[in-house]
């Protein structure tokens, strides 16, 4: 019998797999195509806000997909490096196909073991809540311990551009719909959400010289710890705005728009918006940028980002012709907007395994979010837990204050979506502590424990961390002459720690190096001076968030029982039992970040699992 | 004896009224078959036909031999139609402290239990009676010493503090989403972060937080009383003021017992505002003249006071010591302004009011003065029954709020002015109740054009 089932190969399936297979697990990836394994369904780029964050945790724990990322970057950029290390976000254009090849690769060279069947799965075989199989339309019964559904887009996937509707999960493939019958035979409720992809238009039948140039940057580095080099070489991306015809031609025709003409009920994500949405809704802007994104090196095709729509698709054809450069603009295919079934995040825990049959784990879309980073760390972490659980393990669960993976996992807990959930910095309480620069420093213990990692690469982040603690503890009390690094400064022959002047944002850690010199003979790689610097720089602000942390952990460790009796908790207010009853919080932190659930009814739960502790200890000692 | 259970039900009593004499008093009881209970003590077999919720009965409470101990009104409730949510009766009868005991003891003979401190207002709050900020109003309710007091816990109970910090949270969420934007939406075409609008917006909050705090300073004086002393040298009029103050307010005067008649110790009621007077001696410390315990008590009285009174008049205007001058509690009083002789030069300037113990000229005055002092500009009848926990909150919300603003000016990267106002919004929903995160996000959205 397998230990554990991926179905679906997409970014969440895929990680599934490869974590199930590095914790130890025997697995098998079911997939309608191997060809197209971790395919680039939206645009042709990784990374970005919060979502570079993602992708470096990824790494930290083993993943592809940093890996693959940098194996088909086509152009590198570090978002927001004109603020504060923490926000410093990495992105990186990719070529799809290179994308798909390095995936598929790194099953063939580290995973020979995962085993990748070209199938389709229809349903689940189960004994009471135990799962013991996963039905394939081929095979049959493939008998199992565990499953891990990812189905992306794919569950009742239904296509529209203007009037035109596809049962397809993705352009030109068909949808899952055996799947979604089964689930709802089991009991899971399903909900609608919608998502939307732009046009991809002929690189030859746009004139891109009349646009922005967007290049590569040049500093090196990269989204894997592995990655010591550029793979390819580095296209840029082409900015351009829509004029105010293009908004007009939307208009005039708003009502063939299914978003609009009520053919689509599902909400689509507001952070995301198709460009009918974003000319109707803000009627005052009279242009909205464009982005050009190669789909490759050697694709003829562009990725028109900003773009998005489900308007008919001479409408799309002709308001994206009126901006300049496109005029003679052809379509390689046009704007969709998918709407799939989703099951609503509450069925989950932590783990990613359903509360209702518990060897079921969901990981990507499914749960409600969007984006292939967000669906990658799900399928890491539903992977792993698969693999424990059979392996009877303790759970792998990441921290809100550990990594932007954990306050997915949580927000999705404790939250009932509305959209398809993105990942935001904003969304992360402690975001200064959750760099991307600091991804292994946070995650090693954890990888390693859950065997996501293999010792050696452990010893080696050990030994790093080390240096590091031990550079910072040098710079703490190593001295210098104030007058030699603050201008006019009006004690320059104060004496001030190297810690305490790297606070001062115009001193650099490289520049206190050269000065002392003779004191400090060797200096850190870049990577590992970048690492020091920052702890320095946010020294204090880090403090605070650890004790931030500190204060918070008594809540986030008073386990809530998943049977807790919310009836005999008479008082909660009517909206507090609802969503309690319905979320079931692991934990007295996690039912706190439940929206309706009040200050009175959290102090109420204390109150009542304080009791009945204080009842079982009672019985305990009669 | 095994632990009780916080969440029984089981029928607890107390009286409700204070000891001490007055024109009533009432005992209340509460948890299950209080009626029953309630019954038996009026002498009945069961519950009479005529008791119906929230109906007044004239009663007569008896002892287990039939005779009488008290004869009353009983207002029965059933739960959960009553504020511990559970079936409770209260009996009010006369307010002699002895036949009040005699009842309380009647009931607890007949299976009812003495309430701890606090448990009527506890299972009014478990069986969702009332939440968690008005269970702590309804503490200082019933600790509020003066009606002023009292009426200002009422407001919170009434949601009044709630209003103004959910508009203050309003304005913090406004600015936050900003931040934000500028963090996560690096590439968009978007407004960036105004700072200078932003310190501007920032100084008016802070404006509004040190209102709420006054009336966090005020209700603490509301509630606790003000303590002021009376001090300077032998002759300088301290007891002619204290007796003046005293006599105006009839309050009761207790001498401290002791060896060393240290001071005097007095409460009265300034418009509503509980005051602590005492009188002593004790700022000027020479050492021969009062023993080591005087100074000790002395020492005490003084660290706890809110305003020290220094009287100075003619002929020596003795200054106390070195270290009281400074002190910002110190108010320099000119007593006997009705003695023709003039404040010298050097004093004047420091001098804060003149007035005449004697005659009671600018005694007045000098209260409104006290009262303006400490509790500044806020309508004390207005002022809102804030828990010194609320003020703590206040306060960390302002330093945060400081903080941020003294980040934008000097020109500091977002997500720090980030970390300030998330912590100033944390501070703020301590008293509020938590503000779910997806707020900032929904105003993002709600006004910019975000999203490629």
């Amino acid at each position: 019998m397998v230990d554990v089932v991926v179905i679906g190969g997409g970014h969440a399936g895929v990680e599934a797999a490869a974590a199930a297979s590095r914790a130890g697990a025997s697995v098998v990836l079911v997939t309608r195509e191997r060809a197209a394994l971790a395919r680039l369904s939206c645009n042709p780029a990784m990374g970005g806000t919060a979502k570079g964050q993602l992708v470096k945790e990824i790494d930290a724990l083993g993943g592809l997909m940093g890996i693959a990322t940098d194996r088909s970057a086509i152009q590198y950029r570090m978002l927001n490096r004109s603020k504060g290390p923490a926000v410093w976000s990495p992105r990186a254009q990719t070529d799809r196909d290179l994308y798909t090849q390095a995936i598929d690769t790194l099953f063939y060279e580290r995973y020979p073991d995962v085993e990748i069947v070209e199938d389709e799965a229809t349903g689940f075989a189960v004994n009471g809540d135990t799962l013991t199989g996963v039905r394939l339309a081929n095979v049959g019964v493939l008998a199992c311990k565990t499953a891990i559904l990812c189905s992306g887009t794919f569950m009742r996937g239904l296509t529209h551009t203007g009037t035109v509707q596809n049962q397809s999960g993705r352009f030109g493939e068909p949808p899952a719909n055996h799947i979604s019958a089964d689930l709802e035979r089991l009991g899971y409720p399903l909900l609608r959400f919608k998502t939307g992809t732009p046009p991809r238009v002929y690189r030859d039948s746009i004139d891109l010289s009349v646009m922005e140039q967007q290049d590569s940057e040049d500093e090196s580095w990269y989204f894997s710890h592995e990655t010591t080099q550029r793979y390819n070489p580095q296209l840029p991306c082409y900015r351009a705005y829509t004029v105010p015809e293009a908004h007009d031609g939307i208009r005039a025709r708003i009502d063939e728009s299914p978003m609009y003409n009520g053919t689509i009920q599902s909400t689509g994500p507001r952070y995301c918006p198709s460009i009918e949405d974003k000319v109707m809704r803000f009627p005052d802007r009279d242009r909205h940028p464009l982005i050009f994104e190669p789909e490759g090196l050697n694709n003829p095709l562009m990725y028109v980002n900003g773009f998005s729509s489900s308007m008919p698709e001479e409408v799309q054809l002709a308001s994206l012709r009126t901006v300049p450069g496109c005029e003679i603009v052809r379509f390689a295919r046009p704007g969709y907007a998918v709407e799939y079934d989703v099951v609503p995040p509450h069925e989950l825990r932590a783990t990613l395994s359903t509360r209702r049959i518990p060897g079921l784990y969901l990981a990507g879309q499914i749960n409600g979010t969007s984006g292939y980073e967000e669906a990658a760390i799900q399928g890491l972490i539903a992977g792993t837990n698969a693999a424990l659980t059979v392996k009877g393990r303790d759970p792998f669960i990441l921290r809100r204050d550990e990594a932007y993976g954990g306050v997915l996992v949580d927000d999705l807990v404790t939250t009932h979506p509305t959209e398809p959930y993105r990942m935001f910095t904003s969304r992360a309480e402690f975001r200064l502590l959750l760099r991307q620069d600091n991804a292994e420093e946070r995650l090693h213990e954890k990888a390693f424990r859950a065997g996501l990692i293999p010792e050696e690469r452990y010893e080696s982040i050990r030994a790093r961390l080390d240096d590091k603690s031990s550079w910072i503890k040098r710079l703490e009390t190593l001295k210098f002459r104030r007058g030699d690094l603050v201008a006019r400064d009006r004690k320059p022959d104060q004496l001030e720690s190297a810690a305490q002047l790297l606070r001062r944002p115009e001193i650099s850690l490289s520049a206190l190096l050269e000065l002392g010199n003779g004191a400090l003979p060797e200096r850190p790689d870049p990577a590992l001076l970048y690492a020091i610097e920052t702890e320095l720089r946010y020294a204090g602000y880090l403090d605070r968030e650890r004790r931030q942390v500190e204060k918070l952990r008594s809540q986030e460790e008073k386990r809530v029982p998943d049977d807790f009796d919310y009836d005999i908790v008479k008082a909660l207010s009517a909206e507090g039992r609802q969503k309690l009853e319905t979320h079931r919080p692991a934990t007295v932190g996690q039912a706190s970040r439940i929206a309706g659930v009040t200050p009175s009814d959290l102090a109420l739960l204390v109150v009542f699992l304080r009791d009945r502790e204080r009842v079982a200890a009672r019985k305990q000692s009669a | 004896m095994p632990a009780q259970s916080i969440l029984s039900s089981d029928p607890i009593a107390a009286l409700a009224t204070p000891p001490g004499q007055s024109a009533l008093g009432i005992v209340r009881m509460s948890g299950d078959g209080v009626w029953t209970l309630a019954a038996h003590a009026c002498g009945h077999k069961s519950i009479p036909e005529s008791w119906a919720p929230r109906t007044a009965q004239v009663v007569t409470i008896r002892d287990s031999d039939g005779d009488v101990l008290d004869e009353g009104v009983l207002l029965p409730w059933k739960g959960p139609h009553s504020s511990t949510g559970e079936d409770l009766v209260e009996f009010i009868g006369h307010g002699s402290p002895a036949a009040l005991t005699l009842v309380l003891e009647r009931f607890l003979a007949l299976g009812a239990r003495p309430a701890k401190p606090g448990e009527f207002t506890r299972r009014g709050f478990i069986n969702g009676k009332l939440t968690l900020d008005q269970a702590e109003s309804v503490a200082s309710l019933i600790d509020a010493k003066t009606g002023a007091a009292a009426r200002s816990s009422l407001r919170v109970l009434m949601g009044g503090l709630k209003t103004q910090l959910q508009m203050i949270e309003e304005s913090l969420q406004d600015a936050l989403g900003l931040v934000e934007l500028e963090l996560d939406f690096a590439e968009e075409e978007i407004p960036i972060f105004n700072r200078d609008r932003f310190v501007a917006d920032v100084a008016e909050l802070l404006d509004q937080l040190e209102r709420l705090s006054q009336h966090a300073r005020a209700s603490k004086y509301l509630r606790n009383g003000i303590h002021v002393v009376i001090a300077g040298e032998t002759n300088a009029g301290k007891s002619t003021l204290f007796n003046q103050w005293l006599g105006q307010e009839r309050a009761i005067v207790s001498a401290t017992p002791g060896t060393t008649r240290d001071y005097l110790d007095a409460a009265v009621d300034w418009n509503g505002i509980p005051v602590r007077l005492v009188d002593t001696a004790g700022l000027r410390l020479t050492e021969e003249a009062i023993e080591k315990e005087g100074i000790r008590r002395a020492q005490a009285l003084l660290e706890q006071a809110d305003v020290l009174l220094w009287l100075v008049s003619p002929p020596d205007f003795v200054l106390p010591d070195e270290r009281y001058v400074t002190d910002e509690r110190l108010l320099l009083i000119r007593n006997k302004a009705d003695v023709g002789v003039l404040t010298p030069e050097t004093l004047s300037a420091k001098v804060t009011a003149a007035i005449s113990a004697t005659t009671g000229d600018g005694l007045d005055d000098l209260q409104a003065r006290i009262v303006q002092r400490l509790m500044g500009g806020t309508n004390y009848e207005e002022s809102l029954g804030l828990e010194q926990r609320h003020a703590r909150h206040l306060n960390e919300a302002a330093e945060a709020l400081g903080r941020s603003s003294t980040l934008a000016s000097a020109n500091a990267s977002e997500e720090l002015i980030a970390v300030e106002i998330r912590a100033a919004l944390d501070a703020l929903s301590e008293i509020t109740g938590r503000i779910a995160g997806d707020d900032v996000l929904n105003r993002i959205f709600g006004r910019f054009c975000i999203g490629k």
